[in-house]
């Protein structure tokens, strides 16, 4: 009987001495994912700045950034001291330390060591997978916060910061099998219930949750962290972000299940890519039977040549060519047109057909209606597909002599007779594909000499000045 | 046999030549201030996007061509004086097999770099140069019977400022301020309607012309500011930098105001800074917007209700 009480003591004992360990397991399939993972910018004004420049250099030592490595253009940034900081926006970033804005830096933000602030804020998602069962229990997630000033809105390089300001929030996961969700909690770092050195998101629950399926948990506008301390531009600072699940309220909401998960937060890659401008002028041929000018074309143009062929006496041939520039040159362009010389026979100057005067009044200068095939002549007309601009059409029915919208035409500057060459059509933008038609008329007598007649045409596409 | 032998030659497909002429060229401005004795080099790069060609490559003065930054050739080139011009002697090209002016087979799809040299002369007085680097394309195309040879060319424009301290003093003036025309103005034929009221519903635009008094071009860097009744600024719209040449007017151009229902009386001043200058021109205008569309409607309106009384009074 000694022996059994002994030994029933000797194993009580042993029991007390080694107690059975708790069985607290790991969530899993864990992730924090940031809507943005780019470090916030917290830096100072450089030396030298006076009001009104719109060139921003920062310091380059003493404060989290030092760099422009995580400005952008369009990003907004406080520049100033706590009383008068104002809010600009970064135009453009000049080098690894100089950045220009939108407009003139005030003048009680302009002095050495004003603060330079570019706040990102990210929602945090968290999803997560129970290990446990619990009834009428919680999940809590613990993100780290900075040590100082921790919820002013302002970034910390050692933690997320909780701007009271912006309206951190926190959404609970939905379903889970639980009967309810209670709202979720947000506290900052060090307030009610929340232990200093994390911020705090809490979603009770009623009933027993499944120990399966994914769990979501949103977590709004927390501003993350600028740079820490050491930190190499390109390589990512890491916070650790604790996903707990509680017991009920009578266990005093004691941790069952915890894990952690990393986050990184980094600068986001600056692609910069310069387009050129270039201007690009296209001659195309248009074929027979295509409509432009309201008129049919009786023969095909190449891009090159007009060849109007054999001609029937007073009749009109009419043939077409599409003119097209593209440009990305913010001033636009314009296209000019002049003509060697009236069409000479055999390519000579003597015996020629000479310039159209349409239905009279017809110049280079002057449009003029041109319905009569009896008035013989070479001339031209323009169809506007989409060009921001042009100087007549054939469709008009006013400017110059032209009243009746079917052919309203032009004779082609000559240089032969000294003349300037005329602008067609012009754009004082970028200009994406824009076309014309130009339309050429023919229309020969019977005292026309018989042979060929020839002449050339240039089409010359500039950029605006 | 003999009728499939006409067929054959019926179907026998005839040679296409050149159905396309497309040039790109790259850069299309080249701005520049140049020291007497000095020189600059630039490479135009020239790419043929159409049929195999020959380009003919020459530098052909200009000057402006309107008041909206066209230009217009000095000497348009003919076949004969196309590479003579009064450039001859600061242009030059630094290609090993290329001298101007150019003439050179550009195979479809190929592309020419241009290296072009520019060299002041030391004696060169300080002026304003404008060229254009004019690049023809002679494509061979076939023409039977009568008809036009047409020739492609695109250029690039050269600004060039002889200075020998770089220090340009441009003036210029305001010619022209006022708001554009509104579409209910424009509608209104017959009517005169002074430009200074504006619809309440329609975009507003303003017309604003300046002009280089000085030798040297300029750059406009300006805005317009819009100020209302309470002389509270509603808008600040900045001006397109464009250049200006020397002795010649421009439109500047700067986007439109689209405000949200505007009513009142506002002013609007134009301010021009021309660049690397301290010299301010501004000048100012007063306008009404009225919302006119929206009260003829109503004036409509209401006269065909008093006519339906009437009539129904009768």
């Amino acid at each position: 009987m000694k022996k059994f009480i002994a030994s029933l003591t000797i194993a009580s004992l042993l029991a007390f001495t080694f107690p059975h360990q708790l069985t607290s397991a790991n969530l899993t399939a864990v992730a924090d994912t940031l809507s943005t993972s780019r470090l916030s910018f917290y830096g100072s004004l450089g030396v030298g700045h006076t009001a009104g420049v719109s060139l921003i250099k920062i310091s380059t030592t003493g404060m989290p950034s030092t760099s422009t490595a995580n400005l952008f253009t369009g990003d907004t940034v406080l520049i100033g001291d706590a009383y008068t900081a104002s809010t600009y926006t970064v135009d453009n970033i000049y080098d690894t330390d100089e950045f220009t804005i939108t407009s003139g830096l005030g003048s009680g933000d302009n002095d050495s060591g004003d603060l330079v602030i570019a706040t990102r804020s990210a929602t945090h998602t968290v999803t997560f997978t129970p290990a446990s069962s619990i009834a009428n229990g919680a999940f809590r997630i613990l993100i780290p916060s900075g040590t100082n000033g921790n919820s002013d809105g302002i970034p910390n390089h050692d933690g997320f910061d909780y701007s009271t300001s912006v309206g951190v929030g926190a959404t609970a996961p939905t379903g889970g099998g639980v009967t309810s969700w209670e709202s979720a909690t947000a506290t900052a770092s060090g307030g009610t219930g929340c232990t200093a050195g994390n911020h705090c998101f809490e979603a009770r629950y009623n009933g027993t949750n499944n120990a399966s399926g994914t769990f979501t948990f949103y977590i709004n506008r927390l501003i993350n962290p600028a740079p820490a301390t050491g930190h190499t531009a390109g390589s990512a600072d890491t916070y650790t972000v604790t996903i707990q699940h509680l017991g009920d309220r009578l266990s005093n909401y004691a941790v069952i299940d915890s894990t952690t998960v990393k986050i990184a937060v980094v600068e986001s890659v600056r692609v910069t890519a310069t387009v050129d401008p270039t201007i690009t002028f296209t001659l195309a041929a248009v074929g027979v039977g295509s409509t432009a000018c309201g008129a049919t074309a009786d023969v095909s143009s190449t891009a090159t040549a007009v060849p109007f062929g054999t001609m029937a006496l007073n009749t009109f041939k009419n043939l077409a060519q599409k003119l097209t520039v593209s440009t990305n040159a913010v001033g636009g362009y314009s296209v000019t047109a002049i003509e060697n010389d009236q069409l000479g026979k055999d390519g000579g100057t003597t015996t020629f057909i000479a310039d159209a005067s349409g239905d009279g009044a017809m110049t280079h200068e002057t449009q003029d209606d041109w319905h009569t095939a009896t008035q013989n002549g070479f001339g031209y007309s323009l169809q506007n597909a989409d060009a921001a601009a042009i100087v007549f059409q054939y469709s008009d029915t006013s400017g110059g002599s032209c009243t009746t919208g079917t052919f309203c035409a032009k004779r082609f500057a000559a240089t032969a007779d000294a003349e300037t060459a005329q602008s067609l059509f012009s754009s004082t933008t970028v200009a994406d594909a824009e076309d014309v038609y130009s339309c050429y008329r023919l229309s020969v007598g019977a005292t026309q000499a018989a042979g060929d007649y020839e002449n050339n045409i240039t089409y010359t596409a500039t950029a605006t000045f | 046999m003999v009728i499939i032998f006409i067929t054959v030659i019926l179907k026998a497909p005839t040679k296409v030549q050149a159905q396309t002429i497309s040039l790109s060229i790259w850069p299309p401005l080249l701005e520049t201030v140049i020291q007497p004795g000095k020189a600059v080099t630039q490479v135009f790069r020239l790419k043929n996007l159409g049929d195999d060609t020959v380009i003919h490559a020459s530098l052909v003065p200009f000057e402006p061509g309107d008041a909206f930054g066209h230009i217009r050739l000095g000497s348009e080139p003919s076949e004969v004086s196309r590479f003579v011009t009064s450039a001859s002697a600061y242009f030059s090209l630094q290609n090993a097999d290329l001298d101007l002016p150019a003439i050179i087979p550009l195979k479809s799809g190929q592309t020419q770099e241009f290296v072009l040299k520019i060299k002041v002369p030391e004696t060169a007085a300080e002026a304003d140069h404008y060229f254009a680097f004019l690049f023809s394309a002679d494509t061979q195309g076939l023409i039977s019977a009568s008809g036009t040879k047409t020739l492609g060319s695109i250029a690039a424009n050269i600004l060039l400022t002889v200075s020998q301290t770089g220090e340009l003093h441009p003036t210029a003036k305001i010619e022209e301020f006022r708001p554009a025309r509104s579409n209910l103005v424009g509608n209104l034929r017959g009517w005169t309607l002074s430009d200074s009221f504006l619809d309440s519903f329609s975009p507003i635009n303003f017309i604003l012309k300046l002009k280089n008094t000085s030798s040297v071009r300029l750059k406009a860097i300006g805005q317009i500011e819009v100020t209302n009744t309470f002389n509270r600024l509603v808008a600040t719209l900045p001006l397109r930098e464009d250049n200006v040449l020397a002795h010649s007017s421009r439109y500047l151009t700067s986007n439109p105001w689209n405000p949200l229902f505007p009513i009142g009386r506002y002013t609007a001043i134009a301010t021009i800074t021309p660049q690397n200058t301290t010299s301010q021109i501004s000048q100012t205008i007063h306008f009404y917007v009225l919302p006119y569309q929206a009260l003829l409607v109503i004036i409509i309106f209401l006269t065909m209700i008093i006519k339906i009384k009437h009539n129904r009074l009768k």
